[in-house]
């Protein structure tokens, strides 16, 4: 088997696992509303992959193409609705943000971790609870990040450390917080 | 079929990870604290939650909660040789355990620190994040609930946190990747 056709077999398995998994989990919801939300990848993220970013951190996921469309199969599966972006320019994220007609936001800043300010800023000003998420723990380097990104502190929470279950996760535990009513206030 | 068989069925792997809750000082009195941090769920309404997820997800998530940090690192040491995982929300003692955090990093076992409120957006910085594989903040009892199926996805990943299954991008230690 080719490198591209194992890509293209790890793209479709992690769709169809990530879709089949929101399924199951919709039983779950004390709600059933359909929220729209974006998940905002920055700078980098489209380097994920084999021979891109380092996997020690990343992991297998195969391509930012197939985490956005499992995580948006995912969404489905739950029964909610979600709007994948990637950008390398702030400017278009912001964009991106103030364009966007969402119920809350997920984003992975990546290269903003430290100048994304801008980001956060757009991100507060919609009045939209935003969750912020990393692939790795990113404060197990105390010298780096003693106290979370620039974006942390307006974050609504934040997810990180279990790779491309982060993004699984975090969305879950999203659209829980958005059923219960009342979290964001 | 039922709904828990069901989802239970759609993870990569099918192990029952016995994963341990521990929720530190205060967190047992859920229910009568600022609700505007913690929510109005009681510590009952949340053990019950973990639970029912626990049972769908085909795992067995046990919950102890104590106001005493010696009794919280006796928990780690006791279920040591049996969790697969924890995950830990410190309470109170996010920001002066220290006996309690070097118990969980002996355990060798990924630990993902949950923390009903955003600590990082009040300056609190907490002494469990640096040894744990993950953190999952700020949703109150919805992180806890979201660090388990987290958790659990990783677990059943053997290239990433399954005990089974070793491969060079694995982190089944539990230690959090730091880039060099």
């Amino acid at each position: 088997m080719s490198v591209v056709e194992a890509m293209h077999d790890a793209h479709q398995a992690f769709v169809g696992w990530a879709g089949a998994l929101g399924g199951g989990l919709r039983a779950m919801r004390r709600e059933s509303t359909n929220w729209k939300i974006a998940l905002i990848d920055g700078p980098n993220m489209n380097n994920l992959g084999p021979k891109g970013r380092d996997q020690r951190m990343y992991g297998a996921i195969p391509s930012l193409a197939a985490l956005q469309d499992g995580l948006q199969a995912f969404a489905s599966g739950l029964g909610t609705t979600l709007e994948p972006y990637h950008s390398d320019h702030e400017g278009d994220i912001l964009g991106f943000i103030y364009g966007a007609r969402m119920d809350a936001f997920l984003i992975n800043p990546a290269g903003l971790n430290r100048p994304g300010a801008p980001t956060r800023d757009a991100l507060r000003d919609t009045g939209k609870p935003f969750v912020e998420l990393h692939f790795a723990n990113i404060s197990a380097n105390r010298a780096v990040w003693p106290n979370g990104t620039v974006v942390s502190r307006d974050a609504a929470g934040v997810v990180m450390g279990m790779r491309e279950y982060t993004y699984v996760s975090a969305l879950f535990g999203l659209v829980s917080a958005l059923d219960a009513g009342g979290i964001f206030a | 079929m039922t709904t828990a068989t069901t989802l239970a069925a759609l993870r990569k792997g099918q192990e029952a990870w016995r994963i341990e809750v521990l929720l530190g000082p205060n967190m047992k009195h859920l229910g009568k604290r600022d609700p505007r941090l913690f929510g109005a769920a009681s510590y009952e309404d949340v053990v019950a939650e973990v639970e029912r997820f626990a049972a769908a997800l085909g795992v067995t998530a046990s919950v102890f909660a104590s106001d005493y940090e010696g009794e919280l690192l006796q928990r780690v040491h006791a279920k040591a040789a049996t969790a697969d995982g924890y995950l830990v929300e410190p309470g109170g003692a996010a920001t002066t355990a220290q006996g309690w955090t070097h118990a969980l990093a002996e355990t060798k076992k990924p630990v993902v620190e949950v923390n009903f409120y955003n600590l990082t957006a009040r300056g609190e910085i907490s002494l469990f994040t640096p040894s744990a594989i993950g953190r999952s903040m700020g949703l109150r009892q919805h992180s806890l609930v979201a660090a388990l199926i987290g958790l659990v996805l990783s677990l059943d990943d053997t290239t990433f946190l399954n005990p089974r299954e070793q491969s060079p991008i694995s982190r089944s230690g539990g230690a959090p990747y730091v880039r060099g």
